[in-house]
Order: C-alpha cells, then sequence, then structure tokens
C-alpha cells in the first residue's frame, strides 16, 4: 500500500440495521480504524444478523484505498436501492439490503452521522407502548367472578392446592 | 438418585391469545427442571388444540390413551402418561426414579377433538386426574399447558396451581387479556405468579420492556425470551433446549428453570 493516492480509511465507520418500516436505526455497530468488515448469520462477523434471508458470510465492506466497497458474498444477493450488486462503492449514507427480502442497513462513515444520530430518537421505539384499558378490565374480571363456577373454585381453590400436598 | 421435594408442585403455564409460544416454553422448562434431577409430568390440557407432543417427537400411534380417554371414562388417568425421558434428556438408566419426563397428550382424533368442542367434560374429573397424576407417577412438579384464553378448565388450572407462568408477547394485543389473568389468579390466590415476555425481538429494550411490563401488572416478570430465529427454524420439531443449549434464549430459560425447580 505504498501508492501515494492510497488514503487511510476513515476513522469510524458506522452500519445500522433499520426497522423494515420506518427505516430507523434499531442496532448499531461501530468501527474504528478498521478496514474489512464483514456482515453474516455466523457467529464471528463483524455485523451478525441472525435472520433467516441472511447468509453465514453475506457481504464484505472493503476499505479499497479511496473508498468503501461492498461485495456481495451470499446466495440472496445484495441490493443497493432496487438493484442486484456484485461490487459498489459505498457513499455516506448509502441503505443496502441482504436479499431482497432480508433486512436493509444503513453505511455511514466520518462525523456527519453522529449528528444524524443524535437527531433521530429511538428510545421511544425500542419499547412497545402498552396499556391497560381498565375499564374493560374491571367488566371482564367482573363478568368471571360473578359466575357460579368462580365463585365455587374461589371457596375451594386453598383446598383443591391443599390435596396436592397430601 | 434418591431426592425429592417436601410437597409436589403444579405449575400452569397460560397465554390469553394463541401463538406466545406457550408450549415451546412448556415444554423447554419441563425438560430443564427434569435435567435438574426430578421426576416431572406435563399435561396438555390444550384438548381443542392440541400440539405439545409435536415438541416430543410422538406420533399419534405412540399414544396408547390420551387424556380425552381419561376424561371420558376409558382408562386411569397415568395410563394415557408417556416416558419420554429418553428422548428429552437422554442417557438416563431406565430403572431410575430421577430424573424422568412424562407426557399426558390430549387426543389428535378430529373426531375426539370435536366431542370436546360439543360435548364439553367434566372439569372436576380434570382436577382429580392432576392430582391422581402426582400421586401415581410420583411426581415431583406437574406442568400444565393450558389453552388460551379463560374457560371452566384454564381457571381450574390457575387454581390448583402453586405457580402460574404468564406468557405474554410485547404486543397490545396480549396485555389486556393478561391483565385479566393477572386479576383472576389474584382473586384465586394462587401462591405465586409470573411473567415471562416472551418473542422480544431484536432492538427492543430487554430491561424497559422488563420494567414497564412489570409494572403494569405488578407482577414479577422472570424472563425476556428473545424472538429468536433459530427457534422459528426449529419449527417446534425439537426441545429448543437439547438442540442450542448456549443460546441466549435457551440461557434465559434456564433461569426460569432453577428458579421453578426451587419451588
Amino acid at each position: 500500500m505504498g501508492d501515494g493516492g492510497v488514503l487511510e480509511p476513515p476513522r469510524e465507520v458506522v452500519l445500522q440495521l433499520l426497522d423494515p418500516t420506518y427505516h430507523r436505526p434499531v442496532k448499531t455497530w461501530r468501527f474504528t480504524g478498521a478496514t474489512t468488515i464483514t456482515v453474516g448469520r455466523e457467529a464471528g462477523c463483524d455485523v451478525e444478523i441472525s435472520d433467516p434471508y441472511v447468509s453465514r458470510l453475506h457481504a464484505e465492506l472493503v476499505w479499497r484505498g479511496e473508498e468503501w466497497i461492498l461485495i456481495s458474498k451470499g446466495r440472496n444477493g445484495v441490493l443497493v436501492g432496487s438493484q442486484p450488486v456484485v461490487e459498489a462503492p459505498l457513499a455516506d449514507e448509502t441503505q443496502f439490503r441482504l436479499g431482497s427480502l432480508g433486512p436493509a442497513l444503513r453505511f455511514c462513515t466520518g462525523e456527519e452521522e453522529g449528528e444524524h444520530l443524535n437527531t433521530i430518537c429511538f428510545e421511544t421505539e425500542t419499547v412497545p407502548v402498552c396499556f391497560v384499558d381498565e375499564s374493560k378490565l374491571r367488566d371482564d374480571v367482573g363478568q368471571i367472578t360473578e359466575g357460579e363456577y368462580f365463585q365455587k373454585l374461589q371457596q375451594q381453590a386453598e383446598t383443591l392446592r391443599l390435596r396436592s400436598r397430601t | 438418585m434418591t431426592k425429592t421435594v417436601a410437597v409436589p408442585k403444579i405449575i400452569s403455564t397460560h397465554s390469553f391469545r394463541g401463538g406466545t409460544g406457550k408450549s415451546n416454553t412448556t415444554a423447554n422448562l419441563a425438560v430443564l427442571v427434569a435435567r435438574a434431577g426430578w421426576r416431572v409430568g406435563i399435561i396438555d390440557t390444550d384438548i381443542q388444540s392440541p400440539g405439545i407432543h409435536v415438541l416430543f417427537r410422538l406420533q399419534e400411534s405412540e399414544f396408547r390413551h390420551s387424556l380425552n380417554d381419561y376424561l371420558w371414562g376409558k382408562c386411569r388417568i397415568e395410563q394415557a402418561a408417556i416416558d419420554v425421558t429418553m428422548r428429552a434428556i437422554g442417557d438416563v438408566h431406565e430403572d431410575s426414579e430421577r430424573p424422568r419426563l412424562f407426557l399426558i397428550p390430549s387426543s389428535l382424533k378430529t373426531g375426539e377433538i370435536a366431542r370436546v368442542l360439543r360435548e364439553g367434560y367434566d372439569v372436576g374429573l380434570l382436577n382429580d386426574g392432576l392430582h391422581d397424576l402426582l400421586k401415581r407417577l410420583q411426581l415431583d412438579f406437574l406442568f400444565i399447558d393450558t389453552h388460551p384464553g379463560v374457560n371452566e378448565e384454564t381457571l381450574l388450572s390457575i387454581a390448583v396451581s402453586d405457580l402460574l407462568v404468564l406468557i405474554v408477547r410485547p404486543d397490545q394485543q396480549d396485555f389486556q387479556g393478561t391483565a385479566v389473568a393477572v386479576e383472576l389468579a389474584r382473586k384465586l390466590k394462587v401462591p405465586e405468579m409470573f411473567i415471562v415476555i416472551n418473542k422480544v425481538p431484536q432492538g427492543m429494550d430487554a430491561d424497559a420492556l422488563r420494567a414497564q411490563v412489570g409494572k403494569m401488572f405488578e407482577t414479577e416478570v422472570a424472563a425476556v425470551l428473545p424472538l429468536s430465529t433459530e427457534m422459528v427454524r426449529t419449527a417446534s420439531g425439537d426441545i429448543f433446549c437439547n438442540r442450542y443449549p448456549d443460546h441466549p434464549l435457551a440461557t434465559a430459560l434456564q433461569t426460569v428453570a432453577d428458579r421453578i425447580a426451587r419451588l
């Protein structure tokens, strides 16, 4: 690599696994000083994605001296936009998909991605908003507990449990 | 091995809706508890849609009797029990008392399933059967794989249980029904109850989810189990913890099994 045109890789490279619906990041991998990044299902890949559409080694990202190149390695191929690619240069913010039905990833380099990430708040996306309708709960429980069967069961519950101890 | 628990324990696993992974979770927990050196039974009370036998690769031809036969007075309950120790635990001497694992399947015959739906059955007889199983098979633990939702049989299962394990997915459709089950279990004074959150997808904050669900139901969350491609690929064709013993899902199930074994 003595070529005067060869550049150092960007200080940090970030890959984000994207939510299939909203294309928001759901997992982030950061690499500092890397020149090759492997992507696949197999344990040991730098970006390990447990997904039936992802091959054991699905893709490699390789720094070729002046740019990052995405190389397809898996049977299901890699798509940039809607185009299948065997090799393709990766510009900052490029999104690619592992197979036509597989997960999508976003590639980011440099400082810009940090700012970009900070603008996305996915704290609230990582936990579903769950709630219980208390009024419906009271009605549902009331309907069951007012029944003859439940009341009989309630009276006998302790005896029934004790029976297993004798 | 001579260890015995002071009193046998009944554990019901329940979910309000189908598809939560209840049978898979029940089978794996039962195998892990048995592996710890106990006599364990699993009874498939999901008579309308039986399925747990599939995980033990049992064919219908291997059923001498089923739970249905017992409920219709054709056999004693223990006669429906199939010893699955060898296929689920492995290298155990056939005369060893422990570990031992039995499965009491429900009938797979569509005519018999239809008869249950049409005629129902004596739920009191089921209760007798549960206690007879504990005694006659000398079980330390009996797992009841219940039918989703709430009916007389699930209420009975909850009522007789020492522990109720509620399986819930991180899905709003599961939460409301689970809240009902929690309230009913409290009214039936079930001694212990905890929630297992299953099928949690990658990227979801497990700790935040555990805290949120625990607070919402005012019930302990014993485990947050990841949605696993490997589990999907297993396709109920095997006991997951046997196939992938070091998988994070298996590790999480082991913590729940350890907890049950200490009851």
